[in-house]
C-alpha cells in the first residue's frame, strides 16, 4: 500500500531530497514534470462507484489509472497516446469494458488539473536493486475554466516494492521524523474541494424536502426552480451535443416542468401558465428530433446485431444518414437556443420563480397548504390510470396505450415532486409498482415509434438516393424484428397492469392519497 | 491472464533473454506482468537482481501448501514483478509426482493470479518431463526460441512429436529463429525459407546482439538500458507479433 505524506509549506524539497540520501541508499532519477488530470463523467458516475481516473501525461504519453478512493495496491491502468472523449474509443481490452459499463454514453470531462514537478528517488538494497520509491512532488493547481491556477499541497509518496516491505517502513519513519504529515486523501480530491468542486453533487432527482403545509404556489415554485436549475446546468453540454445525456436531463427537466405546470392547477395566474405551457411546449418541441436521433445512435450496434450476420454490414448506410441527420437537427436546436424567444424564457422565468407569492390570491389553489393540492390531484390521476388501463383489451388501438403511457408519467412525476411529503417506503412501494408498468408501456411505444420512424427514415434514405436495396431489406428485418417485440410487450401488459392494480396497492393508493383525514393529521 | 512459456528442451537459445524482455514491454506498456523464474539456474532472477531464493525450498511451495504471493517480488520496474528460481526447482518432477494432478499443478498455482495480471512469463528450464507438461497444460502460448541450426529444428521436431503424443494442443506452439546471424548462409536460408513444419512460426527473427549478452553486466533487459539495439528492436517487433497472434485466438 502507498504511504502518502504532506509536505510542509516551509520545507525545503532540495534540503528533503538531501536529507534522504544521506539516510539511505538512495539514487535520484532525473527530474520530470509530469500533467495530472482527474477524470469522470459530468454526473460523476465514477465518484459514485468509488472510483477515480486519472490521467498522467509525461511527455506524449498518457497513463490512464482507475484507482479506488481508498487507494487500493492494485489499480488498472492503461497507456495512451490520447485521452478518448470516450470509455468505449479506449483500445479493446477489460479495461474498456469495465469502464464502458460505468460511464455507458458519458463522456469523460476533466474535472481537476494538476501540474507536478516529480522527484523519484529510488532506495536501494546492496545488490543495487530498488526496494522502494520515494515520489516527491511539488504540485500546482493548473488554470482552467473559470478556475485560477494556484499552489496546493507537496506530497512525498512512498511506493513499496512487492516483497520488500521494510525498507519503505523505514522511508516513511524518517519522513515523519522530518515533519511530513502523514495522509490518506487523494491529492486529486484535495484538488476537487481546493478549485471548490463538490464530487457526487449532481443529480436530476428533486431531493427537496417539502413542508407540507407550505403554500402551494410557494411550493410549486421551488419546484420548478429546481427544475430550471437543472436545465441551466445541462445547458452548455446540450449546446455542445457530444455527449447525448446532457440533451436528455435538458429535456426530462423541461418535460418534467410541463408536467407540474399542468397537473398542479390554479395556483398560477392564467396569463403566467399560458406562456410558460407555450413556452415549454416549445423547448419540448425543439428538443425532441435531437433526442430521438441520439436515441437512435445509441442503439444502432444493438440493432446492426440483431441482424443475420451477413446483414449486418447492409445497415452502415443507415447509421450515416441517421449521423447527418443529427447534425442537421442539432444545428437547428442551436439556432432556437441563440434566439430570442429563447432568451426571454432564460430572464423571465427564473424572475417569476425568485418573485415572492402574494400574500392574497383569488386562484382557488394558490394559498392551501401543498399536501392536500398534492394528494387531490395524485389521487385523480391514479383514478384515470384505474379506470383506462382496465378497459384495454388485446384489440385496443396502440393511441390509448400511448394515452396511458402519458398519464403514468404523469403520475410518476407528481409522486416524484412530492415524495417528501409522504411516509417514504410507502412511495417507494407504489414507485416501484408504477415503474414496471411504465417499462411495459416506454417500451411499447418506443418499439411503435421506431417501427413508424424506421419506415420514415427508409423512405427518406430512398428518396435522396442513400438506400441500396440490401439496405432497405436489412432495415425490412429490422422493423420485423420490432414488431415481434411490440406484440411481445403487448402480451405482457395484462399481467403488468394487473399487478399495478392489485387490491395491496390500491389500498395504499388510497391510504396515502385519498384520505383527506391523513392530510388534517399532518397538518395539525 | 495470458500465460507464456519460453520453452526448449535445448539450453542456451535465449529462452530467458526472451522471456525477461517480453515482459519488461508488455509491463511497460501498462499490462502487469509476472516473470516465473522457473529454471532452477536462475537466470531471470538475476537479471533482475533477486536472490533465486525461495526460503523453505519450493517443494511445499509447487504443491501448493505455501502461499505463492507471499514470494512474489517487484523489480525495479513499474507493473513486472517476479517469482525467483530456487535451487531445489531441479526436483520439480519429484515435487509435482507428490500432488493430486501432477500434470494440472501449475495451471492451478497459477489461476490465484487471474484478476491481477495480464501476462504470467514462465522461464523454463532445458527439459522434457513432468515440468514441461505442466506448463504445456498452463499456457496460453509456448514460444519456442530455436537457432537456425539443423540440430535445433531436429529439438523443435521432437517437441512437436512429444505434443502429439500426448494429444496436446499443438497450436500453443510458436517457434520464433533467433541467434540469427546474417554473415552465415544456413542461418539466412532457413530464415528466408522456413521449413514448412514450422507451423505458426513468428515472421520477427531476433539477431545475433553482443548487447544481448550485456543484460548480465547491466541486470536488466535489454530493452530497457538499449531499446535502440538491433536485437531490442526486434523483440520489440516478436511481442508485437505475439500480441497480434493471441488477439487472434480471443
Amino acid at each position: 500500500m502507498r504511504i502518502e505524506f504532506i509536505v510542509p509549506v516551509n520545507q525545503d524539497i532540495e534540503q528533503l531530497k538531501s536529507s534522504v540520501q544521506e539516510n539511505f541508499s538512495a539514487h535520484l532519477e532525473p527530474v520530470r514534470t509530469v500533467y495530472r488530470t482527474h477524470y469522470d463523467s459530468f454526473d460523476w458516475r465514477l465518484y459514485k462507484k468509488n472510483s477515480l481516473l486519472e490521467d498522467t501525461r509525461d511527455g506524449n504519453e498518457h497513463i490512464l489509472v482507475w484507482k479506488t478512493l481508498q487507494g487500493e495496491n492494485y489499480c488498472p491502468r492503461m497507456k495512451l497516446r490520447e485521452i478518448p472523449q470516450f470509455a468505449w474509443d479506449l483500445p479493446k481490452g477489460p479495461f474498456r469494458d469495465l469502464l464502458t459499463m460505468v460511464l455507458e454514453m458519458r463522456e469523460l470531462t476533466p474535472r481537476v488539473r494538476v501540474r507536478s514537478k516529480i522527484h523519484v528517488l529510488r532506495i536501494l538494497n546492496k545488490d543495487e536493486k530498488t526496494v522502494s520509491r520515494l515520489i516527491i512532488q511539488e504540485n500546482n493547481l493548473q488554470r482552467q475554466r473559470g478556475i485560477r491556477s494556484g499552489k496546493i499541497d507537496n506530497r512525498a509518496t512512498i511506493v513499496p516494492v512487492r516483497g520488500y516491505a521494510k525498507p519503505s517502513m523505514e522511508v516513511a519513519r524518517f519522513l515523519e521524523q522530518q515533519g511530513l504529515i502523514p495522509t490518506q486523501d487523494d491529492l486529486m480530491m484535495t484538488a476537487l474541494t481546493t478549485i471548490g468542486a463538490s464530487p457526487g453533487d449532481y443529480s436530476t432527482k428533486l431531493l427537496l424536502t417539502l413542508d407540507p403545509t407550505m403554500r402551494a404556489d410557494r411550493t410549486m415554485k421551488i419546484i420548478l426552480r429546481r427544475l430550471f436549475d437543472i436545465m441551466l446546468v445541462n445547458e452548455d453540454g446540450t449546446r455542445t451535443g457530444t455527449d447525448t445525456e446532457f440533451l436528455h436531463d435538458f429535456r426530462v427537466a423541461i418535460r418534467r416542468t410541463r408536467s407540474a405546470l399542468s397537473q398542479v392547477k390554479a395556483v398560477f395566474p392564467k396569463q403566467v401558465l399560458d406562456r410558460y405551457k407555450r413556452e415549454f411546449a416549445w423547448l419540448g418541441q425543439i428538443t425532441s428530433p435531437g433526442r430521438d436521433l441520439d436515441v437512435y445512435l445509441l442503439n444502432f450496434d444493438e440493432y446492426r446485431d440483431n441482424l443475420p450476420a451477413g446483414m449486418q454490414a447492409h445497415i452502415e448506410p443507415m447509421r450515416d444518414f441517421l449521423i447527418k441527420q443529427q447534425g442537421i437537427e442539432h444545428k437547428a436546436l442551436i439556432k432556437a437556443m441563440n434566439s430570442q424567444r429563447y432568451r426571454r424564457i432564460l430572464l423571465h422565468w427564473p424572475a417569476f420563480l425568485d418573485e415572492p407569492v402574494k400574500e392574497r390570491s383569488t386562484l382557488k389553489n394558490a394559498r392551501q397548504p401543498i399536501i392536500n393540492v398534492a394528494r387531490k390531484r395524485i389521487w385523480r390521476i391514479y383514478r384515470g390510470i384505474l379506470r383506462n388501463g382496465g378497459l384495454i383489451t388485446p384489440g385496443t388501438p396502440a393511441e390509448v396505450l400511448h394515452d396511458l403511457r402519458k398519464d403514468c408519467k404523469k403520475l410518476r412525476y407528481m409522486m416524484e415532486f412530492f415524495r417528501s411529503l409522504f411516509a417514504e417506503e410507502h412511495i417507494e412501494q407504489l414507485t416501484r409498482m408504477l415503474k414496471s408498468l411504465q417499462t411495459n408501456l416506454g417500451n411499447h411505444q418506443d418499439y411503435d415509434v421506431q417501427i413508424k420512424s424506421l419506415n420514415q427514415i427508409g423512405s427518406q434514405m430512398q428518396a435522396e438516393g442513400n438506400a441500396t436495396p440490401e439496405t432497405l431489406l436489412a432495415m425490412a428485418m429490422l422493423i420485423e424484428g420490432l414488431q415481434a417485440k411490440l406484440q411481445q410487450t403487448r402480451s405482457e401488459f395484462a399481467i403488468q397492469f394487473g399487478t399495478f392494480a392489485a387490491k395491496e396497492n390500491r389500498k395504499l393508493f388510497r391510504k396515502l392519497f385519498a384520505n383527506a383525514q391523513e392530510s388534517q393529521k399532518i397538518l395539525q | 491472464m495470458k500465460v507464456i512459456a519460453t520453452y526448449n528442451i535445448k539450453g542456451g537459445v535465449g529462452k530467458t533473454a526472451t522471456a525477461v524482455n517480453l515482459a519488461w514491454l508488455a509491463a511497460h506498456e501498462g499490462a502487469p506482468s509476472l516473470v516465473w523464474d522457473l529454471d532452477p539456474q536462475g537466470a531471470a532472477s538475476y537479471y533482475f537482481r533477486i536472490k533465486p531464493k525461495i526460503k523453505g525450498g519450493g517443494k511445499r511451495l509447487v504443491q501448493g501448501k505455501r502461499d505463492l504471493e507471499k514470494f512474489i517480488r517487484g523489480t525495479d520496474f513499474d507493473l513486472l514483478d517476479l517469482l525467483p528460481a530456487d535451487f531445489s526447482y531441479r526436483n520439480m518432477d519429484i515435487f509435482l509426482e507428490g500432488t493430486k494432478k501432477p500434470s494440472h499443478q501449475l495451471y492451478k498455482l497459477l489461476k490465484q493470479f487471474r484478476n491481477e495480471y495480464e501476462y504470467v512469463f514462465l522461464d523454463c528450464p532445458p527439459s522434457i518431463s513432468l515440468v514441461s507438461e505442466n506448463i504445456f497444460d498452463a499456457t496460453t502460448a509456448i514460444l519456442v526460441p530455436t537457432i537456425p541450426t539443423i540440430l535445433s529444428l531436429r529439438t523443435y521436431k521432437q517437441i512437436q512429436q512429444f505434443f502429439k503424443k500426448h494429444d496436446l494442443d499443438t497450436t500453443k506452439i510458436l517457434p520464433f529463429f533467433c541467434m540469427t546471424d546474417r554473415r552465415k548462409k544456413m542461418h539466412r536460408s532457413m530464415v528466408e525459407t522456413p521449413p514448412d513444419f514450422l507451423t505458426n512460426l513468428m515472421p520477427t527473427s531476433i539477431p545475433y546482439d553482443s548487447k544481448v549478452e550485456q543484460m548480465g553486466i547491466h541486470r536488466a533487459p535489454l530493452v530497457e538500458f538499449a531499446p535502440n539495439a538491433r536485437a531490442a528492436r526486434c523483440y520489440e517487433a516478436l511481442w508485437s507479433d505475439i500480441k497480434q497472434h493471441l488477439s487472434r485466438l480471443e
